[in-house]
């Protein structure tokens, strides 16, 4: 286990089935992945989801991590811890299923992120980039003291 | 958000703009509102 919060655990995903299942709902999920720029879903096989696990190394950091119910170890979601950069910016990301949104997971997710990588790394500064239509995640950013100090737009592919 | 941007170049399927927020959450500040936690190693 990464680390624990009242109500939730997070570890490393594993390339089993029930890890496997998991991702390939939540990133196939168009009321997820809407928000970062994939209205129908990533459109990832069970076996590209495999690819992506086998390339990571034995870190917790830069890898998507498993977050869990401690009750019944139901999967609620994935996170993310990235590396502090030059500038001691780290990157953060979570994203929970449908079902368990609107109960206060993805607040104490972030809380816990934030105080894994302040209080474990050289990281000054926790960054997010919420799509402005993504009115949680924003809530989110502003509950751990997130101040807005930036837009940004990116273009989708005109072509696939 | 820059993962999926990433995926984006080995799935083909449909793709939207993104308008996006840049938050930055700031050690000193986050400790101001969650003092319980200043000193702790861990969650």
């Amino acid at each position: 286990m990464i680390f624990e919060t009242e109500r939730l655990q997070v570890r490393k995903a594993e390339a089993n089935e029930r890890d496997i299942d998991f991702y390939f709902t939540l990133w196939n999920s168009a009321e997820v992945m809407k928000y970062v720029g994939f209205p129908e879903g990533l459109g990832i096989t069970e076996k590209e989801i495999k690819k992506i696990f086998s390339g990571y190394d034995e870190s917790g950091y830069d890898r998507t991590l498993i977050v869990e119910e401690k009750k019944n170890e139901n999967i609620i979601g994935e996170c993310k811890l990235g590396s502090p950069n030059d500038k001691n910016i780290s990157i953060t990301d979570v994203k929970l299923l449908p079902e368990y949104w609107g109960n206060g997971f993805g607040k104490e997710i972030k809380k816990a992120l934030c105080h894994y990588l302040f209080s474990n790394t050289s990281c000054k500064v926790v960054k997010a980039d919420p799509n402005k239509l993504n009115i949680a995640s924003q809530k989110m950013q502003e509950f751990c003291g997130g101040i807005k100090v930036d837009e940004i737009f990116h273009e989708a592919p005109k072509k696939l | 958000m820059k993962y999926f941007m990433k995926l984006q170049k080995n799935y083909k399927v449909k793709r939207n703009d993104i308008h996006a927020y840049v938050y930055h959450i700031k050690k000193d500040n986050f400790y101001k509102i969650f003092q319980e936690l200043k000193g702790e190693k861990n969650v």
